[in-house]
């Protein structure tokens, strides 16, 4: 016979199991165990035939709790906090509790076998979902709007924003107020903060986009696209060196190639101390002095190699 | 408020007539306006401080009471400012400074004679001209546009006014239907002075009859051309004349707000357009209710953010709207679905300025003047290597020799000139050879140019042509806002083959690339910048191929401007041992000792061209 050994083995594993229960039976005793729960309705008590599981004892003493497994510990619905008894954590429950909730004694009811008296607290899963909604980490409006054919006006979440300081808020808003009427405002207000700190601060603009309700990535967008808006802080003179055509065919580029030098910086650059930078712009419309130069509103025409220094010198004190 | 009746207009024009006669010199009578020039570029010259200095010694010498001084916009002889102008004589002073006051002062304004030495000389060889009238740089012109430039103070309405102004909105309010002021504009033959050259009548015409309100009026100040100034010297001398031509044009079409967008480069003309505005209304010329006649119109002013591409009309739309400025396809006229899609009706400072004149002097005098097909006159900026750089208006069809040489005065340190740039960054090269042509809207796109908003830029033997072609690709590389591949990445493909030529590695077949993908770039792209960005590589692979396979076969830039394809050189024969270059050497790279030739070590070279511009005496070549 060809399946004898299988069948021998299956009889061994057979009769181990029963000697198993029998002597589970027999030989271990819990008596009657002490089950103690706590939840949002108060206190109760109730005995338990020691050896059956938390969840069938919690069942048959009428508590409620949500198990749509069955008891098998798949779903992972049946948490439970065991402040007292109920023995180590199971491999079979580690991927349903997480860290935190290893730390608070969380259990799955169907994997504790009531040994011993237990104290536990059934947490309530409605409450918990409440309390994450209002705390703004989870929209559970967002979830069934696209379900409603009359959408509901979606409330933006308050995010944290960086705090500015209260001048500065006032400064940033009354912007903001200025154009409030405005259609496009969003340019006017990012040129008078773009003209007020030399550049474009990340937290006025994050703050910006809150009040005026647009996208921080919009705003981004226009901050990047124009040449007159900067990201990075600029210094109190920017020297721009115009490079239109009727400047570049005057020399131009060796009087940017000379500015470079004296500052030591690059085009598009400022220098540590934050008082210049510099950048080549495309024509003034001065061409009738090319080449020209501006600082800030200053124009100077006609430069020379010469004039460089002087130029500099006249600002680096102001 | 000082609400202005149609009849206010006159009685202005009575109370300032003396002032006319004497800004247009046909009274002989006591009173002298200094019209002194504060132009951008005049202020930058310390135009300002020469006025605190005149006023300081007339009152002195008692004289402030019969002469007054009067800043007014640019006066387009930008190469010799600060100017300005006595009146009614007409005696035109240039490149004055602080210190010459006391003495101009002295002998002109005490003395009565006009000081030789501040007034304009065609060379050093000839006489002084001493009548502004009489200088050939202001007498072959023909000003529209630009009428009163140096006559009116910008900032003062009445002058304006007292000039005629605001004749044309009284005449078009009062008796004329809207139909009707769009026929006079077709009837002119008024093309967009931006660059297009579309019919302003026609575009005005086909956003009266769209449906939709509001309708809006843009006038388009974002002149980004680099060499090209004409807008923005027109809003900084006679601001009044584009707001009255947007407020008719607004009748016309029936738009209730305009609006005036305008570089961020240009703060000057900004603050008088705010002032003119300020003004306007005050007088209830912009508002509710305009002269009484239950129209209503006002101006706002948007500024731009310095990006070139935001002269383009969708792009300018995008930004006004505060996104960002790139353009989109007109599947609709904007005068149809413009801005916030509404029908708007979008012209060019130039074309605005215009309008008044058209409406007061006739649509036939406006047509008796140009071309067949483009009428009137045409502001060009004249710049690069010319004797007089600034800012003229001539009619349309003037020949480039006639402005180049009769008004610009040529090339100057009797330069040979190698070609002309018209139409900005878009526009192409045009050769010596080709001068006599006419300058109108079709001419210059038949030779492969185009009118632009009006930049001409002047070039002597000493530009290289490839050079020049890789400056105009390397701006549209710059400025290209990246929506199309076609236009971001053809101009990048430009750019690496014409710096591969002026590197000296190039081949006979990037000439062939080069054309190739330039005419892939203009098939493919949205807007005008793509469309147009190859020309200058067009155009001088067209008249300039030459200097091209010179760069390829012989790796020689004959003018000095690739770096990696020639050498300085002092020719030992003419050298006068004077050592000026030695001294003025920033690298250290010229042998000289006294009595010697000086030599220069071509290792050490940086070919910043520093002895090339000293030397008096022209021994240093290049080869």
């Amino acid at each position: 016979m060809v399946f004898t050994p299988v069948l021998v083995m299956c009889g061994i594993l057979v009769v181990i199991t029963i000697l198993l229960a029998v002597a589970d039976k027999a030989l271990v005793s819990y008596g009657e165990c002490m089950v103690s729960i706590k939840d949002e309705h108060g206190e109760q008590q109730f005995k338990a035939k020691g050896g059956d599981t938390l969840l069938s004892a919690l069942i048959a003493n009428r508590v409620k709790i949500s198990a749509s497994c069955g008891g098998r510990g798949s779903c992972g619905y049946c948490k439970v906090q065991v402040s007292a008894g109920g023995g180590q954590i199971l491999p079979t429950e580690e991927i349903f509790i997480g860290k935190e909730e290893r730390k608070q004694g969380t259990r799955l009811a169907c994997q504790v076998k009531v040994k011993e008296d237990i104290r536990l607290f059934i947490p309530d899963l409605l409450t918990s979902v409440k309390a994450m909604a209002k705390s703004g980490t989870f929209d559970t409006r967002l979830r069934w709007t696209f379900l409603r054919t009359d959408r509901p006006q979606i409330v933006p979440v308050p995010k944290k924003h960086p705090k500015l300081a209260r001048s500065e808020q006032t400064v940033m808003e009354s912007i903001v107020e200025k154009y409030a009427a405005e259609r496009g405002a969003i340019m006017p207000v990012l040129q008078e903060i773009n003209e007020k700190y030399k550049y474009l601060p990340a937290p006025v603009l994050k703050n910006v986009s809150r009040d005026m309700a647009i996208p921080l990535s919009e705003i981004y967008r226009i901050a990047t696209f124009y040449n007159a808006f900067s990201l990075k802080p600029r210094g109190k003179y920017t020297i721009a060196v115009c490079t239109g055509t009727a400047c570049h065919v005057k020399g131009a580029a060796d009087i940017l190639a000379a500015f470079e030098e004296q500052l030591g910086i690059k085009t598009g650059e400022t220098t540590p101390e934050r008082q210049f930078s510099l950048s080549a712009v495309r024509c003034i419309g001065c061409c009738g002095l090319a080449p020209v130069i501006t600082v800030n509103e200053e124009v100077h025409g006609l430069m020379t190699m010469k004039k460089i220094p002087e130029i500099v010198e006249i600002y680096r004190g102001k | 408020m000082n609400r202005l009746r149609i009849e206010d207009l006159d009685s202005i024009i009575g109370r300032e007539k003396a002032t006319v006669a004497v800004r247009d010199g046909t009274t002989a009578g006591d009173t002298i306006h200094v019209m002194l020039c504060a132009g951008t570029a005049c202020i930058s010259q310390k135009s300002n401080k020469i006025k605190e200095a005149l006023l300081r010694e007339l009152a002195a010498h008692g004289l402030d009471k019969k002469v007054s001084v009067i800043m007014t916009g640019c006066n387009g002889f930008c190469a010799v400012g600060p100017v300005m102008t006595v009146m009614p004589d007409g005696i035109f002073y240039h490149s004055i400074t602080e210190a010459d006051i006391p003495l101009l002062v002295q002998e002109h304004f005490v003395k009565g004679t006009p000081v030789e030495n501040f007034l304009y000389r065609p060379s050093a060889q000839e006489k002084a001209i001493a009548k502004m009238a009489d200088i050939p740089f202001f007498a072959n012109q023909t000003l529209v546009a630009l009428k009163n430039k140096g006559l009116v103070d910008p900032e003062r309405i009445d002058d304006y006014i007292a000039r005629g102004g605001y004749k044309g909105l009284a005449q078009v309010l009062t008796g004329m239907k809207p139909e009707r002021v769009i026929q006079k504009i077709k009837e002119s033959g008024l093309r967009g002075r931006g660059g297009g050259g579309f019919p302003a009548g026609r575009k005005w015409d086909s956003c009266a009859k769209a449906h939709g309100t509001p309708k809006y009026i843009i006038c388009n100040a974002d002149e980004g051309d680099p060499g090209a100034y004409m807008d923005r010297s027109i809003i900084e001398a006679d601001p009044h004349s584009v707001i009255e031509g947007m407020i008719i044009a607004a009748y016309a079409v029936g738009s209730d707000t305009g609006y005036v967008y305008i570089r961020t480069e240009y703060p000057l003309a900004r603050h008088r357009l705010g002032v003119a505005i300020h003004q306007a209304r005050d007088y209830g010329l912009l508002g509710a209710d305009i002269f009484g006649t239950g129209f209503r119109f006002d101006i706002f002013v948007k500024q731009g953010a310095g990006a070139f591409v935001c002269g383009e009309s969708s792009a300018l739309r995008a930004s006004i709207e505060g996104r960002v400025g790139e353009p989109s396809a007109k599947y609709d006229h904007a005068t149809e679905k413009g801005l916030w899609q509404k029908p708007t009706v979008l012209n060019n400072v130039e074309t605005f300025a215009n309008v008044p004149q058209i409406i007061t002097r006739g649509a036939a005098w406006f047509a008796g003047m140009g071309t067949e097909k483009s009428k009137g006159t045409k502001v060009f900026s004249l710049v690069g290597n010319i004797e007089n750089t600034g800012l003229i208006e001539v009619q349309m069809g003037t020949s480039l020799r006639r402005i180049i040489y009769d008004i610009g005065g040529g090339v100057p340190m009797g330069k040979k000139l190698k070609a002309v740039q018209t139409g900005g960054p878009s526009g192409g090269c045009i050769p010596e050879s080709m001068l006599d042509m006419p300058v109108d809207f079709d001419e210059l796109t038949k030779v492969g140019s185009m009118m632009g908003s009006g930049g001409m830029i002047v070039m002597d033997e000493n530009a290289c042509m490839v050079n020049v072609a890789k400056y105009f690709i390397e701006f549209c590389t710059d400025e290209s806002c990246g929506k199309c591949t076609s236009c971001r990445d053809g101009s990048e493909a430009l750019l690496v083959i014409l710096e591969r030529i002026c590197g000296g590695s190039g081949t006979m077949e990037d000439l062939g690339l080069l054309e190739e993908i330039s005419h892939a770039v203009k098939e493919a792209s949205l807007c005008g910048l793509g469309t147009s960005l190859p020309n200058p590589v067009l155009s001088t692979l067209t008249y300039f191929r030459k200097e091209y396979e010179r760069h390829i076969v012989d790796k020689k830039c004959d003018a000095g401007v690739c770096k990696a394809l020639f050498q300085y050189q002092v020719n030992a024969d003419t050298c006068k041992k004077c050592g000026v270059c030695f001294k003025n050497c920033p690298a250290g790279a010229i042998q000289w000792e006294k009595k010697e030739v000086a030599r220069i070590i071509q290792e050490k070279c940086t070919k910043c061209g520093i002895c090339y511009k000293t030397c008096k005496f022209n021994t240093i070549d290049i080869i």
